[in-house]
């Protein structure tokens, strides 16, 4: 999952993205309202969080900018005012949540993962195709109770596949979603997380899961 | 019983009062007068006539039988000097009239009124006549010869009662009219005053209806009649007033909110995603590092709050004393050398080695400090910072000239305002707070002094005034 972070304080910056990234967040960064403005414009991201006192752009400018311009991307307000007027502001303009500062990381991270739930129309908070189960919250995978451990960018292509189960899922876009903006790698890289993938979820199993689709992409299915 | 209504009305009615009694006691003197008159004129008239009849022959007064009847309900009395009766009217009956003498040689006649007479109130006049005996004589072009002469006293006189009787009905009426009047008026003039305070009292409500957050609202003054509207207007102005105040107020806080909890999330955000792992004492030093910066930040902007806070509270009591200016500037330059070093800016100090200043030492210091740490900190490489005073009659003033890149025209008026900030994301490279300016202002009002800017691309000049004492 990739999120997009509009925030001016660099030292919140620094720890925000350090913490998303071990959540294993692709994480991309603007440092004012008209970068961020332009980021979210040109990229698909999951879930953007927006700080309201921004340089340059002000945050509900740079909100009710992206709705006008039909950008659907979930967004979370941070800001610093408890003023309820920011809030029935944010939330009238399109966002979608909203947290004031300071708050507890763990309530970002359970919002986030509420607003993806909310985005895929889904209810539990475990992923399940068939008998592989996905905490999200914890990253555990289970193959028939059995527990999977899987490196960060794996579990993040799985995590991915798994919220679009059923579904072809372009490369590119596999790559889109789990990369940062400024990565060097290609989507090639791809190919490789999903036969490292294939060969922790399905090889010892009967009943396989996930699927190549030939000229198109990859489908999860159960 | 304090209200204006209640005083409007004590006072309305007062003078209501001592019309109704002016008038009702004029009305009843005027009645009175006119009535007495007519009867006056009426005992004069009788009088007059009775005198007429009156007639002496061979010494003796007698009334001549004539067209003249007495009217019936009068009395007359004829009395000669020795105060034997000559004649009375038949009225009297047994009475007699009080015998009055008219005082005064000249005086033919008197009238006055007897209170009491036989238990009636009654007017009398007392005519003085001179009948004389004229000679029988036939030619009367001959001057007559007085014979005889006798001095009689011709009273005639009315009971009063009827008069009595009138001007106490007028008086009764006058009561019971200026009784229903005075009610009237005073039910009137206590709807009235109702009324007219009416306005008064909707403007209270007005201003009772209004709450720390609705201050928005203003009273209709187009509601009210003219004399209203003085008041309603400045009422209207002080909301206005009081309304930018609270918004101050609210905006201050919200700012100060604002600088507080970004700082304060860095800190808990640190701390979060420091415990959700094992992490390598590097992680860990990191991270102290970046939450003790972030805590002196937070202590910077608290300590710049605390400052603004104690002033505009009035806590802080300037200990002035005389310093030379020149010194305290090399020592203010010798704080600021190794950061003017590190930005390649040369400080310049062009204060007359004599110039003394009477202020508060560190107050004034920290201002001098905070002016030229931003002139170093907005400055071009190998730019400059000259500082330099100019006495004047008034007091003195120093002007800090930087060789910066400046600061644009709009924000030149509100570089003073708290929290307000040229741009915002510079605050992360300069370290500031938005409050320096804000302070150093505070400062200079407290010592009487002021703070002014010019600007343009070459430069900023900041210059300081400082009142003689």
């Amino acid at each position: 999952m990739r999120i997009l972070l509009v925030e001016d304080n660099k030292a919140l910056v620094k720890s925000l993205r350090k913490g998303l990234e071990e959540e294993s967040f692709a994480v991309d960064v603007a440092f004012d309202g008209e970068e961020g403005l332009y980021l979210a414009e040109n990229n698909p991201y999951d879930i953007i969080l927006l700080d309201i006192m921004l340089p340059k752009m002000d945050g509900i400018t740079v909100l009710r900018e992206l709705r006008k311009k039909k950008i659907q991307t979930h967004i979370l307000i941070l800001t610093a005012r408890d003023a309820s007027d920011d809030k029935v502001k944010g939330l009238d303009e399109g966002a979608d949540d909203y947290l004031t500062k300071p708050f507890r990381y763990d309530e970002l991270l359970a919002r986030i993962r509420a607003l993806l739930r909310r985005e895929h129309k889904i209810k539990e908070p475990i992923l399940k195709i068939a008998d592989l189960e996905i905490n999200v919250r914890t990253h555990q995978v289970w193959r028939n109770k059995i527990e999977i451990s899987l490196k960060p960018k794996e579990y993040a292509v799985l995590e991915y596949l798994a919220y679009h189960p059923n579904e072809i899922v372009s490369r590119t876009q596999l790559w889109e979603h789990i990369y940062e903006w400024q990565n060097e790698s290609t989507s090639n890289v791809i190919d490789v997380y999903i036969n490292y993938l294939r060969n922790k979820i399905d090889k010892d199993h009967e009943k396989k899961l996930l699927y190549t689709v030939r000229g198109e992409g990859y489908v999860l299915k159960g | 019983m304090g209200t204006l209504r209640f005083k409007l009305i004590s006072w309305f009615l007062l003078v209501l009062l001592i019309v109704l009694v002016v008038f009702g006691l004029l009305l009843y003197l005027a009645r009175e007068r006119s009535l007495y008159a007519t009867l006056d004129s009426e005992l004069q008239n009788t009088a007059l006539q009775l005198a007429n009849q009156v007639d002496i022959e061979k010494e003796e007064v007698f009334l001549k039988s004539g067209e003249f009847t007495f009217p019936k309900d009068m009395y007359y009395e004829i009395t000669n000097e020795k105060g034997e009766l000559i004649s009375k009217s038949t009225t009297l009956q047994e009475h007699n009239l009080p015998f009055v003498s008219p005082d005064k040689e000249k005086q033919n006649f008197i009238i006055q009124s007897i209170p009491s007479w036989e238990k009636h109130p009654l007017r009398l006049i007392t005519l003085k006549k001179i009948v004389r005996e004229e000679s029988d004589d036939e030619d009367s072009k001959k001057p007559s010869v007085a014979l005889n002469s006798q001095t009689l006293f011709i009273q005639c006189a009315k009971s009063t009662w009827l008069i009595d009787e009138e001007l106490e009905e007028l008086v009764n009426l006058i009561f019971w009219v200026g009784l229903a009047t005075f009610l009237i008026a005073g039910l009137g003039g206590f709807f009235l005053a109702g009324r007219a305070l009416l306005p008064i009292k909707q403007i209270t409500q007005t201003v009772q209806d209004l709450s720390e957050t609705h201050l928005s609202e203003r009273i209709d003054i187009s509601k009210f009649d003219k004399e209203f509207h003085p008041l309603a207007t400045q009422l209207n102005a002080a909301l206005e007033r009081l309304e930018k105040a609270f918004q101050r107020e609210r905006q201050f806080t919200s700012d100060a909110s604002h600088e507080l909890r970004t700082p304060l999330s860095v800190i808990v955000n640190n701390i979060e995603v420091l415990l959700k792992r094992q992490r390598s004492p590097e992680e860990h030093v990191e991270i102290h590092q970046s939450n003790l910066e972030t805590s002196h930040q937070m202590q910077h902007i608290i300590e710049g709050l605390l400052t603004l806070t104690r002033i505009d509270a009035g806590q802080i009591s300037l200990q002035k004393k005389e310093i030379n200016l020149y010194n305290l500037m090399e020592e203010v330059f010798g704080n600021l050398q190794s950061k003017a070093a590190q930005h390649k800016v040369s400080l310049i100090n062009q204060i007359e080695k004599n110039t003394s200043i009477s202020v508060a030492e560190d107050k004034f210091k920290q201002v001098l400090i905070n002016l030229l740490d931003n002139a170093i900190t907005y400055n071009r490489p190998d730019g400059s910072v000259t500082v330099a005073s100019q006495k004047e009659n008034s007091g003195i003033t120093i002007k800090i000239i930087d060789t910066g890149i400046g600061i644009r025209q709009e924000h030149l008026t509100h570089i003073f305002e708290r929290f307000y900030r040229v741009d915002p994301s510079r605050s992360e490279k300069t370290g500031g707070c938005g409050l320096g300016l804000s302070i150093v202002k505070s400062i200079m009002e407290l010592h009487g002094g002021s703070i002014s800017v010019t600007s343009d691309n070459d430069g900023s000049i900041f210059t300081i005034t400082l009142p003689n004492n």
